[in-house]
């Protein structure tokens, strides 16, 4: 799993809470321009699949350095999203509707999300967000958009409940048209993760092979 | 623990198989071992690794990272995604668990730091050719082997303990510079073994 999942994941916790949990929020940014938010999302909900290879470098705040890792992120309606971690070590994470599977390069976890309400935040995550659910996703962030959907923007997601912010500060993220750059996840307890992703294909068509074998984990 | 954490914490346990309290390798016995403060101990660095933990057939595994700088040893255990589960702090002669998330370290923080000092930082004067050297280490007695220009294996002895504490050392251990691909750590006295697998260092 990577800090994208980690962050929306932890973010979206929101979407489990209470309502009263939620209303303890005070949205602090300013509504996001309607019009240029309508029109990044329906470039998302227009996106047939997507296949990146990404760069993570995650500071924890006691370490001097930084934890690398590398590998590749696929989306697909119907499928869910799979990330394969490749460097330091091999992992693969697959959300689907129904399942969490981790394979940690040795064993496979699999968390029934029917039977894990909490973890269920994980696939809703990856749904809203891939997916372009905007009105699931503002039930739990409040988005603050910076620049113009065909051109160099910064979507800025901060948890609505303040119970999830005392997990995630903010969610960053880059794009420029469709084309994702960068998503940045500040932890409340000063923990930055910075993903740049490269090699984006946001018009990425499976055939169903190649979607056997690219949403299997552990992969084969 | 907030609401948020407390199902964080749910959620990653239920994704790393749950977690288990630390065992001890010798329930109600110290494992022998002087505790030198980190600042006496060099060199400064950061190994980022991965650790399996073998103890009565049972095996965990996780990843950590072992940070040395100054007066301070760390060691942080990873869950998945890089988020910190727990971190274990050493300063002066006393080693401290702080607790985030599953999974938990295997053995009680100064054990974990004891072994850290066997693998890392008590040693032998470096000798000028392969072979075995001998020493004595404030009340242990140690033997390094060296084999083309590489420490390959490290051994403690106490006049108190039948058996070994044996460390097994991958390539990597030179003579300038120890940086080991792997190591592994076998611990005759608690009968436990420990595989660490050395991602990569960096020197402060």
């Amino acid at each position: 799993m990577t800090r994208l999942g980690a962050a929306l994941a932890l973010g979206l916790l929101g979407l489990a809470a209470p309502a009263s949990a939620r209303a303890e929020g005070t949205a602090t940014s300013a509504p996001a321009p309607a019009g240029e938010l309508d029109a990044l999302f329906a470039r998302f909900a227009a996106m047939p699949g997507l296949q990146a290879r990404f760069a993570e470098d995650k500071q924890l705040s006691l370490l001097v350095t930084p934890l690398h890792s590398e590998g590749t992120i696929h989306f697909l309606r119907g499928r869910g999203v799979v990330v394969h971690t490749t460097s330091p070590t091999r992992q693969s994470t697959l959300v689907t509707d129904r399942q969490l599977v981790l394979w940690d390069g040795r064993t496979v976890r699999r968390v029934d999300l029917d039977a894990s309400p909490s973890v269920a935040a994980f696939a809703r995550a990856f749904t809203l967000l891939l997916g372009a659910d905007r009105e699931a996703l503002e039930r739990a962030f409040t988005l603050a958009l910076q620049g113009r959907a065909d051109d160099g923007w910064t979507l800025r997601l901060v948890p609505v409940a303040a119970a999830a912010r005392n997990v995630v500060a903010t969610i960053e993220l880059e794009g420029k048209g469709l084309i994702l750059s960068t998503l940045r996840i500040r932890e409340a307890n000063g923990d930055l993760s910075t993903m740049r992703f490269t090699g984006v294909d946001v018009q990425r068509r499976y055939t169903g092979a190649e979607a056997d074998r690219i949403f299997r984990v552990p992969p084969p | 623990m907030t609401r948020a954490a407390a199902v964080a914490t749910l959620a990653l346990a239920a994704m790393t198989g749950g977690c288990s309290p630390p065992a001890s390798p010798a329930p109600g016995e110290r494992y022998p071992c002087v505790l030198h403060p980190p600042s006496e101990l060099s060199p400064d660095m950061v190994v980022e690794q991965h650790v399996v933990a073998r103890f009565r057939g049972r095996e965990g595994e996780f990843d950590a990272v072992m940070q040395k700088r100054g007066a301070e040893l760390l060691v942080v255990g990873l869950g998945p995604m890089n988020v910190e589960a727990f971190v274990i702090r050493q300063v002066g002669d006393d080693a401290a668990l702080t607790q985030r998330l599953g999974p938990r370290p295997p053995f009680p923080p100064r054990d974990v730091i004891v072994d850290v000092h066997r693998v890392f930082f008590k040693r032998l004067p470096v000798p000028a050719e392969d072979g075995e050297a001998h020493g004595r280490i404030d009340d242990e007695d140690v033997t390094e082997v060296w084999r083309g220009a590489q420490l390959r294996e490290r051994r403690f002895a106490r006049q108190d303990r039948r058996g070994l504490v044996r460390v097994e050392f991958g390539p990597g251990c030179a003579r300038d510079r120890c940086a080991p691909r792997t190591a592994r750590l076998v611990n005759e006295w608690f009968g436990y073994e420990l595989l660490l697998d050395n991602r990569r260092f960096t020197w402060l």
